[in-house]
């Protein structure tokens, strides 16, 4: 993996103002994945969309890092079962149509 | 304009203390947050409404002013300098908020990494604009071919190139065509979702295309040759002798567009449909008896 792909931790929470533990709290519950590069640790470029959601999570809504695995958990089974009605909906017109 | 009641958003009574009012919005921003209601469009409307209440509500300042002035509580002259005040306060706090639908790109790696302008962190955090769904609703025959059309979204005109092989109820992001971005962040992104009316004698599956041909019973019978309506024009096609009712034969790669695969394309099934000649005269209704005797 190319390092431009990558940001150091510190950074990512100075920038957003939050505590290097939230970031490693994430790891340890296996939500995030932390990367280690020359003593740095680093989060990948595709977990920030997901870092953000669980931050909104966290701080607008309150929810402890339990509840976040959880919900985290349900809201991937949603988009997944969305995905497949999508699909089911489409094929069940096509067999309506016949 | 019409008076928001925000205490009723909230469910609070007007002497609700300040501790009420948080835990009021946590209460119903965890039931109608867009994160945990993806693609609800009620409750999305919900939670910008109870949010709303909420940045009244929960600043003593706000309040006191919606309190006094009612609906027109944000035209009050010295409301709007606590506001500017108020809100390089919340600048330097906030945290992504209404940037709630997946995009590609976070607003944070936009500022990173997009190169445009990295500089401002802390109290100038830049933060992504609020993402816009809409839906387009088209025809089978539109979605044949990549083709360009002009949408208007909030009063703007957009250029859209819709890619051939669209399916119904697919949704593409136009990036950066939502809200306006805070403090100079990345403008939100729009998801158009596509509705696909089919009015044609074709079926669509994915990429593959269903047709039922009629076939009348001498043809069936004999073998001999027929044409064939598909999405591109029409094709000739031989049909062999003692062809049965029901039977499908596949015309390779003449259904429909592969999305975003150009040159690609699905299969068009045909099922031939045998048709009993009707209305018999005698000498035809003779020639099937002896027909009928032969076997």
């Amino acid at each position: 993996m190319e390092t431009k792909d990558l940001i150091s931790i510190q950074q990512f929470c100075s920038h957003y103002n939050i505590p290097i533990s939230f970031i490693t709290s994430l790891n340890e519950f296996e939500l995030i994945e932390i990367d280690t590069i020359q003593e740095t640790q680093c989060i990948q470029k595709g977990q920030i969309k997901d870092i953000e959601k669980l931050m909104r999570l966290h701080f607008e809504l309150d929810i402890n890092l339990e509840g976040m695995d959880a919900v985290y958990n349900l809201l991937k089974q949603v988009a997944t079962l969305q995905e497949e009605i999508v699909e089911l909906t489409n094929k069940l017109k096509f067999y309506e149509d016949m | 304009m019409s008076f928001i009641d925000y205490y009723k958003i909230l469910g609070i009574t007007k002497n609700a203390t300040d501790k009420d009012v948080k835990k009021a919005y946590r209460k119903l921003a965890r039931k109608y947050h867009p994160d945990l209601n993806p693609n609800d469009k009620t409750a999305e409307k919900k939670f910008k409404e109870i949010n709303e209440a909420n940045e009244v509500l929960s600043n003593p300042e706000n309040r006191k002013k919606y309190d006094h002035y009612g609906k027109d509580w944000e035209h009050a002259e010295e409301f709007e300098k606590a506001k500017q005040q108020q809100q390089y306060h919340r600048s330097s706090q906030q945290r992504p908020s209404g940037g709630y639908a997946d995009g590609d790109f976070s607003d944070f790696f936009e500022s990173m990494f997009g190169g445009a302008s990295s500089g401002a962190r802390g109290a100038n955090v830049k933060f992504r604009g609020q993402d816009y769904n809409a839906e387009l609703h088209l025809n089978l025959e539109d979605v044949y071919t990549t083709h360009k059309q002009t949408l208007t979204v909030n009063g703007k005109k957009i250029r859209l190139t819709i890619p051939a092989g669209v399916k119904n109820g697919q949704v593409i992001k136009i990036k950066g065509h939502g809200g306006r971005g805070i403090n100079g962040g990345p403008n939100g992104d729009l998801h158009i979702k596509f509705s696909i009316s089919n009015h044609t004698q074709f079926k669509r599956n994915k990429d593959n295309l269903y047709l039922n041909v009629d076939l009348d019973l001498y043809k069936a019978v004999l073998g001999g040759e027929i044409t064939v309506d598909t999405f591109d024009g029409k094709v000739k096609l031989k049909i062999k002798p003692e062809t049965q009712h029901g039977i499908k034969v596949k015309l390779k790669g003449k259904g429909f567009p592969v999305y975003k695969k150009t040159g690609q394309f699905g299969d068009l099934y045909i099922t031939y449909q045998i048709k009993i000649p009707t209305n018999l005269t005698d000498k035809e209704k003779e020639l099937f008896r002896e027909l009928a005797k032969l076997r």
